[in-house]
C-alpha cells in the first residue's frame, strides 16, 4: 500500500489583487481552432457528356464553399460560448467571418470529396486562428466571450509562492512527499550506514549536501513510523533533537521562516544569514542522529523521498506580490472577467497539503464581508527549483485553479505548469522571473480552451436552473419558404396541449413559434417535436428553445 | 552552427522584392564578433576587432541602410518588425601543407565559415551563406621563418573571400519574409501546359492554394506544390500559359514572432569523428560536423535549425552575451492572453522541436597500397547517416519516432611519392568529413525534411502493374491529383529543379480511389493526396540487445538501433521510438521505467555476430531476433510475436593486387548489418508483424 503526505512549508508571497471591471479583448495569437464542415450540392445533369467534368468541378467547389461555411460557423459558436448572444446575428456574423477568412483560416484540408448519388460532397478541415476569429467579432459586433458573467461574479486572484530552494541553490526541491509503504524491505544496514556516512561528510562540506544526505536519511528514520513523521511536518523548535531526522529538519525551516519573518522588508541580507544558520545547526545535529537510525532500523519496511519546501527570505518568498499573481491577473483581465482585490496572507503558515492551503484560502474569504458567496478565487501555487550550480538556470512549477467561493466549485480544475529559464540568465532573479513567465506561456496557449470550455459549462448550468421556472418555449424556423412551412410543427405541439403563438417576419422566410409551457417544460416540447424534424435541419435544440432550418 | 544561438540584429533585406518587402524592409542586427569555432589556426588569423569590423564593413555595404545598431539604448525590437540577427562564424581555419621534393612546402591557408541568419525570437538559425576559401602560398626550408608573416596575409585574403561569398549569397537567395522570383521556361516539348511554374516550392513552405501577388491586378494560384518548384495558374485566366519571365511574390511570415516554419534540433550520435588508428590526426569535432550540417541544411530555408550545443566556452560566452543584449532591446510579445519576453519564446522554442536529426559515423576506413612503381595510393572513406525524427504522442508527452535514416559515403583518394609529394594527411581528413557531412545535409534537405502542414501530401506511383500506395492507401472519398512526369525544370540560376509533373485533368473532373480506375493512368505518373494517417500509426518503442562480443565492424547501438527502427517501422506500418537503454531486466521482475504514450515494445537481439576469413571469402554470420510484446509485460511472458533470421553473407575478394591494407572489414561489416536488417523486418512483414503492432490488447 502506498500512502503520501505532503509538507508545504514557507509559503506565501501573499495575495492580491487588483481589481477592476472589465476589459476588452486583445487579440490572441496562437489559439488555433480546429473544425470541419460538410458541403453537399446537387449536380446538374447535362446533355453532352463532354460537360460533365466542368459541371462536376463547379458543384464540387460549390461543395467545399457549404463545408467552409459551416466549419467556419461551427468555429464562432466555439469561441463564443454564450450562444445566445450570437444566434440571433448569426448570418451577419458569420458573412462577416468568411469574408475575413483569409486571415482566419490557418490551414485546411479536403478530407474527402466526390460525387454519390448525383451529389457533390465534400468533407472540409479547417484550422482557424481563434484569436483572429474573437478579434475580429468583437470589434464588429462588440461580441465578448465572457459578457455574460459581467457583474454576476468576481474573480480573486491569489498566489503563493512555495520557496524550495537552498540558499547555495545546489540542491533541487521536491514540492511532495511521497511515503511508499514497501513491503519488500529494500533498505539494507549497509545502504544505511552509507546514507549515514554520507549525511556526516555533507554537514562538513556544504549545507546542501547535508539537506541531501538528510534525504536519505529519512529514508530510514521514517521505518520507525509515520507518525512521528507527522508531528515534524508541523514542526517546532522543542521538537529538535528528538531523535527523529525528520523532526530535525521541520524546525530548522521553521526557524528559517521566523527569521525571514521577522526581517521581512528590513534587511533580507541578516534573514538570509539567519537561514543558514539554521539549517547548519541542523545539518550537524542531523548527521548523527541519522548515524542512529541506520542501525537501529536496518530491516526497515517503510521507506519514501522528499525534500522540504525551504522559505527563502531572500526574495520573493515574502514579498508582497509575485510574477505568478500579475499574470494570472493579467490573463483573467484580458479574458474580460471582473477581477478583484484582496489579501489573504498566509505568511509563516504550513499546510500539510495544497488542498488544505486551499481550503484554509477559501475559509478566510467566506468570513470576509466583502466577498460573495458566487465568487471566484484564482490560487496559483508556484515553487522554483534551481537547475545547477554552474548557471542561473530555474524551474517554475505553477499550479492553478480557480473555485467557486461558496462551495469550490471548480471554475477550472488545478493544473500544473512548468517553464524553464533556460541558461541565459544573468542573476537568480532574472531567471525565476524567466522561468515563471515560462511557465505562464504556456498556460497562455491552453487558457482560451479552458475558459471557454468553463464558460460553456457555466452557461449550461444557468440554463437548467432557468428551465425550471420557464414560462415559454421559442422555436425559430428559418430558410421558410411558405406559410405552412412550420405547420407540422405547431400542429404537433397543439395535438399534444400546448398553446402556441406564431410571428412571421416581413418576407415570410422565419416563422418564430413560442410555446406557452403552462408548468410542463422545455424537454416536454423537445419530445413532442423531435418527430416533426425531418423535413427541417436542426441548427439549435435544447430546452431552451429551438432554432431550425427548412430543408 | 554556433551561431545560431543568438541573438540580435535586424534586417531586411533586399532580397526580396516586391511591393510588400519594400514596404516593410528586413533590418538587420549584427552581431558584435565573428565567432571562433576553430582555434587551431588561430594565431594567424586577424584580431577580432579587426575581424569584426571588416564583417560589419562588408555587410553593410551589402545591405545599405539595413543595419541597425543596439548601441542605442533606446533601440527596440518589435514583435512587428522583420528583424534579423546575422552571426559569422569561422567553423574551420587551418594550414595545411604539402611537401614537394622534400624541400618545397605548399601551404593552403583555409577557412571554412558562415554567415547565419538567426531569428531573434526563436534563436533559430533561418539561412546559412556558406563557402571554403584557401589561399595557397609555397615557401621553401630555406625561408621557413618566414611562415608566420606569410600564413597571416594568405588568411586574411581568404577571409576576405569567404565573407564576399557568404554575404553575396545571403543578398541573393536569404527570404526570410517575402518569397519573390519571376517564373521559369516551361520545358521544350511540353504539350498543353496551362498555367506557369515557379521557382519555389515545399520546402520553402509554398502551399497549395497559396496566391501569389504579380502586382496590380495580376494574381496566380498555386495548384501544385513540388520540392522545388511549384505549379501555378493565373487566377484571371486560368488556361492561359504564364512563359518564363513574370514576377511574383509571396508573402511567407507576416508575424515575425510566429514563424510557420518547423523547428529542428541537431546532435550528434555515436562516436565522435576520427582517423584511422596510427594516422594520428585530429579530425573535425563532432560539434564542427554539426555546424556544417546546420549550414547546409538551413540553406534551402523553409526551416527552423534551433542552436546546438557549444563546447567552446568562449563561443558560449559571446553567445551569451549577444542573447543578452538582444533581449535587452527586444520588446513584449503579446500572447493570447499574457504578454511575454523574447527568452521565454526561445526557451519555449527549444522545447519539444517539431523534428529531431541526429547525425553520426557509421564507418570509416582508410586503406593504403603500394604501387611497382613506388607511389602509395590512399584511399579514404566515411559513412555517415542522419536519424530524421518527428514528434509524435501527447503535448504533455512527446515522443521523437525514427521517420528516416539517411545515409551518404564520401571517398577519397591521394597518391603519394616519398621524397617528392608528401601529403598532410590532415587536410584529407578535413575535406572528407566536411563533404560528407554536406552532403549528407544536403540529402537530408532534400529527401527527409519537409514543412508541416495539417494532413502531410503523400505519393503514390503508378506501375505497370497498378497503383504503389507506398504504405498506407487514402480513403475511398480523399482526392487525389494526377502528375504525368514530363521535361526538367531549369532554375533561374541555371539549376536543375526536377521533373516538370504535369496535371492531367480527370475525366470527370475529379478524382478518388472509388473512380480511379476508370482513368487512363500511365506508367510513370504520380497520384498525390493529403494523409492524416500518420498520427494514427501505433506508437512502438524499440529497444536493442545486442550479445558480446561485439564485432568492430558493427555500427553503435545508438546507431544499429535507429537503423532497425527504420526498416522495421517502414514494414510494420509503425511509429517507431528508439528507447533509451535500460538496466537488464530479468524474468519475473517487471519493467520499473514505463514510456508514457507508448503501446508496444519491440526487442530487437543481435548475437553470435562475427566475421571469418577462409582463403579468399570473408563471411559475416549472426543471428537477428525479434520480439514484440506489450511494455509492462513480464518477460517470463511469451511475446505477441517474435522472429528471426540467421544472416550469413560472404565477401570475395578479389585477386587484382596489391589490395588495400588493413581490409575494409567495415565497410562489408556495415553492408551486411543492413541487408541483415531489411531481412530480418522483411520476415517481420511475413509473420503478422504489422497486425502484431496495431492490435489493441
Amino acid at each position: 500500500m502506498n500512502y503520501r503526505k505532503h509538507s508545504i512549508h514557507a509559503l506565501l508571497s501573499q495575495t492580491l489583487v487588483a481589481a477592476l471591471g472589465m476589459c476588452f479583448l486583445q487579440p490572441l495569437l496562437s489559439e488555433t481552432i480546429k473544425v470541419s464542415g460538410h458541403g453537399e450540392v446537387p449536380v446538374p445533369t447535362v446533355k453532352r457528356q463532354k460537360d460533365q467534368a466542368a459541371i462536376n468541378q463547379k458543384a464540387l467547389g460549390d461543395a467545399e464553399e457549404v463545408a467552409r461555411q459551416k466549419a467556419i460557423r461551427q468555429a464562432i459558436l466555439q469561441v463564443f460560448p454564450n450562444q445566445d448572444d450570437i444566434q440571433s446575428k448569426l448570418d451577419v456574423v458569420l458573412q462577416t467571418a468568411m469574408d475575413n477568412s483569409a486571415t482566419l483560416i490557418l490551414d485546411k484540408q479536403v478530407e474527402n470529396a466526390g460525387i454519390r448519388d448525383n451529389s457533390a460532397q465534400v468533407d472540409l478541415i479547417v484550422q482557424v486562428d481563434g484569436k483572429a476569429l474573437r478579434t475580429l467579432l468583437e470589434n464588429n459586433f462588440g461580441i465578448s466571450s465572457t459578457a455574460g458573467t459581467e457583474g454576476k461574479f468576481k474573480i480573486y486572484v491569489l498566489s503563493y509562492t512555495l520557496e524550495g530552494m537552498d540558499a547555495n541553490r545546489s540542491q533541487p526541491q521536491v514540492l511532495h512527499e511521497d511515503v511508499m509503504d514497501d513491503q519488500k524491505g529494500v533498505h539494507s544496514s549497509s545502504y544505511a550506514n552509507s546514507a549515514a556516512n554520507a549525511s556526516a561528510h555533507a554537514s562538513s562540506a556544504s549545507l546542501t549536501a547535508a539537506e541531501s544526505s538528510s534525504n536519505k536519511g529519512r529514508e530510514s528514520a521514517n521505518a520507525s513510523g509515520d507518525g512521528q513523521y507527522q508531528s515534524n511536518v508541523s514542526g517546532s523548535a522543542e521538537s529538535r533533537g528528538d531523535g527523529s531526522r525528520q523532526s530535525i529538519s521541520g524546525s530548522a525551516y521553521q526557524s528559517a521562516r521566523v527569521s525571514a519573518s521577522a526581517s521581512a522588508s528590513a534587511n533580507w541580507d541578516k534573514a538570509h544569514s539567519a537561514n543558514v544558520d539554521a539549517r547548519k545547526q541542523q545539518s550537524n545535529s542531523s548527521s548523527s542522529k541519522f548515524a542512529n537510525s541506520g542501525s537501529a532500523y536496518d530491516d526497515t519496511s517503510h521507506y519514501y523521498h522528499r525534500v522540504v519546501d525551504y522559505a527563502d527570505p531572500t526574495k520573493k518568498g515574502a514579498a508582497l506580490s509575485n510574477e505568478v499573481r500579475a499574470e494570472v491577473e493579467g490573463m483573467m483581465t484580458t479574458v474580460g472577467f471582473d477581477v478583484a482585490t484582496l489579501n489573504v496572507s498566509m505568511m509563516s503558515r504550513e499546510f500539510p497539503t495544497e488542498d488544505d492551503l486551499v481550503s484554509a484560502v477559501l475559509n478566510e474569504m467566506r468570513v470576509n464581508p466583502t466577498v460573495s458567496p458566487n465568487d471566484y478565487v484564482a490560487i496559483a501555487l508556484n515553487s522554483f527549483t534551481p537547475v545547477s550550480v554552474e548557471t542561473h538556470q530555474f524551474t517554475s512549477k505553477v499550479t492553478y485553479r480557480i473555485v467557486r467561493i461558496k462551495d469550490g466549485l471548480a471554475l477550472l480544475p488545478a493544473k500544473d505548469i512548468t517553464g524553464d529559464s533556460g541558461e541565459q540568465a544573468p542573476s537568480d532573479d532574472v531567471a525565476r522571473s524567466y522561468a515563471v513567465k515560462s511557465a505562464m506561456l504556456k498556460v497562455d496557449d491552453i487558457l482560451p480552451g479552458e475558459i471557454r470550455q468553463a464558460l460553456q459549462k457555466m452557461h449550461r448550468a444557468e440554463k437548467r436552473e432557468a428551465a425550471a421556472t420557464a414560462t415559454s418555449y421559442v422555436i425559430v424556423v428559418d430558410n421558410a419558404t411558405a406559410l405552412s412551412t412550420s405547420s407540422s410543427i405547431r400542429s404537433a405541439l397543439t395535438a399534444a396541449g400546448f398553446k402556441v403563438e406564431r410571428s412571421i417576419n416581413g418576407t415570410a422566410k422565419v416563422h418564430t413559434l413560442t410555446v406557452a409551457l403552462n408548468g410542463k417544460t422545455g424537454d416536454d416540447v423537445l419530445n413532442t417535436i423531435e418527430e416533426t424534424m425531418d423535413t427541417f435541419e436542426i441548427e439549435t435544440m435544447d430546452n431552451q428553445g429551438a432554432r431550425v432550418k427548412a430543408k | 552552427m554556433l551561431r545560431k544561438i543568438c541573438f540580435c540584429y535586424f534586417v531586411l533585406s533586399a532580397v526580396l522584392c516586391g511591393t510588400a518587402v519594400a514596404e516593410t524592409p528586413v533590418r538587420f542586427v549584427l552581431a558584435r564578433q565573428v565567432i571562433m569555432a576553430d582555434h587551431s589556426s588561430f594565431s594567424y588569423l586577424p584580431q577580432d576587432n579587426e575581424l569584426a569590423q571588416t564583417f560589419r564593413a562588408k555587410f553593410e555595404a551589402a545591405f545599405p541602410h539595413q543595419v541597425i545598431s543596439l548601441d542605442n539604448q533606446d533601440q527596440r525590437i518589435s514583435p512587428y518588425e522583420r528583424v534579423i540577427v546575422i552571426i559569422p562564424t569561422i567553423t574551420v581555419a587551418r594550414l595545411t601543407d604539402e611537401l614537394k621534393a622534400g624541400s618545397v612546402h605548399n601551404f593552403d591557408a583555409l577557412i571554412v565559415g558562415d554567415v547565419s541568419a538567426i531569428d531573434p525570437w526563436t534563436n533559430a538559425n533561418l539561412y546559412s551563406g556558406t563557402r571554403m576559401f584557401s589561399s595557397n602560398f609555397q615557401i621553401g626550408n630555406s625561408a621557413i621563418s618566414h611562415l608566420e608573416e606569410t600564413a597571416k596575409v594568405a588568411f586574411k585574403e581568404s577571409v576576405d573571400k569567404w565573407l564576399d561569398a557568404t554575404i553575396d549569397q545571403m543578398r541573393s537567395n536569404f527570404a526570410p519574409f517575402v518569397l519573390d522570383a519571376t517564373t521559369l521556361a516551361i520545358p521544350p516539348k511540353t504539350k498543353q501546359f496551362k498555367g506557369g511554374i515557379w521557382p519555389f516550392g515545399s520546402i520553402r513552405g509554398v502551399k497549395i492554394g497559396q496566391t501569389l501577388n504579380g502586382g496590380p491586378g495580376h494574381y496566380a494560384k498555386v495548384v501544385a506544390s513540388f520540392p522545388k518548384y511549384s505549379l501555378v495558374t493565373d487566377i484571371s485566366n486560368p488556361t492561359r500559359t504564364i512563359p518564363a519571365g513574370e514576377r511574383y511574390s509571396l508573402t511567407l511570415v507576416d508575424k515575425p514572432t510566429d514563424r510557420p516554419e518547423p523547428s529542428v534540433e541537431l546532435s550528434w550520435l555515436g562516436n565522435s569523428p576520427s582517423a584511422q588508428e596510427g594516422d594520428g590526426i585530429q579530425t573535425l569535432s563532432a560539434n564542427a560536423m554539426v555546424n556544417l550540417f546546420d549550414n547546409y541544411l538551413s540553406k534551402g530555408g523553409g526551416i527552423k535549425v534551433l542552436p546546438p550545443h557549444l563546447d567552446d566556452p568562449k563561443a558560449v560566452e559571446q553567445f551569451r552575451k549577444l542573447s543578452q543584449e538582444v533581449s535587452n532591446h527586444s520588446n513584449l510579445v503579446e500572447g493570447n492572453l499574457g504578454t511575454f519576453e523574447r527568452d521565454n519564446f526561445v526557451v519555449k522554442a527549444a522545447t519539444n522541436p517539431d523534428r529531431k536529426i541526429e547525425i553520426g559515423v557509421l564507418e570509416r576506413y582508410h586503406g593504403t597500397k603500394t604501387m611497382p612503381d613506388g607511389t602509395i595510393q590512399n584511399y579514404y572513406r566515411v559513412t555517415l547517416a542522419a536519424s530524421v525524427e518527428e514528434r509524435t504522442g501527447s503535448e504533455e508527452n512527446p515522443l521523437y519516432a525514427v521517420a528516416s535514416v539517411v545515409k551518404h559515403t564520401e571517398e577519397h583518394t591521394t597518391v603519394e611519392a616519398p621524397g617528392i609529394r608528401e601529403l598532410d594527411p590532415s587536410g584529407t581528413y578535413l575535406t572528407l568529413y566536411r563533404n560528407a557531412v554536406i552532403n549528407l545535409a544536403k540529402k537530408v534537405r532534400e529527401t527527409a525534411v519537409s514543412p508541416y502542414q495539417m494532413g502531410a501530401w503523400r505519393e503514390a506511383t503508378v506501375g505497370k502493374t497498378g497503383v504503389d500506395w507506398k504504405g498506407e492507401e487514402p480513403g475511398a472519398f480523399a482526392p487525389l491529383s494526377w502528375f504525368r512526369p514530363g521535361g526538367q525544370i531549369i532554375g533561374n540560376g541555371g539549376e536543375s529543379l526536377g521533373s516538370l509533373y504535369k496535371s492531367i485533368p480527370p475525366s470527370h473532373g475529379y478524382l478518388n480511389k472509388s473512380v480511379v480506375a476508370n482513368e487512363k493512368l500511365e506508367a510513370g505518373d504520380i497520384l498525390r493526396y493529403q494523409s492524416t494517417s500518420q498520427p494514427s500509426l501505433p506508437i512502438v518503442g524499440l529497444e536493442l540487445v545486442t550479445n558480446a562480443p561485439i564485432p568492430s565492424w558493427l555500427p553503435g547501438n545508438p546507431w544499429l538501433q535507429r537503423l532497425a527502427g527504420d526498416v522495421i517501422g517502414k514494414s510494420g506500418s509503425a511509429q517507431i521510438i528508439p528507447l533509451q537503454e535500460r538496466e537488464t531486466v530479468f524474468p519475473g521482475v517487471q519493467r520499473e521505467t514505463v514510456f508514457p504514450g507508448v503501446q508496444k515494445i519491440s526487442i530487437v537481439k543481435v548475437s553470435a555476430l562475427r566475421s571469418t576469413r577462409e582463403g579468399q571469402t570473408i563471411t559475416f554470420t549472426g543471428q537477428w531476433r525479434c520480439q514484440v510484446r506489450l511494455q509492462e509485460s513480464d518477460p517470463a511472458v511469451p511475446p505477441l510475436l517474435q522472429f528471426g533470421i540467421q544472416s550469413d553473407s560472404p565477401v570475395t575478394l578479389k585477386n587484382s593486387s596489391p589490395l588495400l591494407q588493413p581490409l575494409d572489414t567495415g565497410g562489408w561489416g556495415l553492408n551486411y548489418t543492413l541487408n541483415a536488417l531489411k531481412a530480418l523486418a522483411d520476415v517481420g512483414t511475413g509473420n503478422g508483424i504489422k497486425p502484431a503492432f496495431s492490435t489493441v490488447n
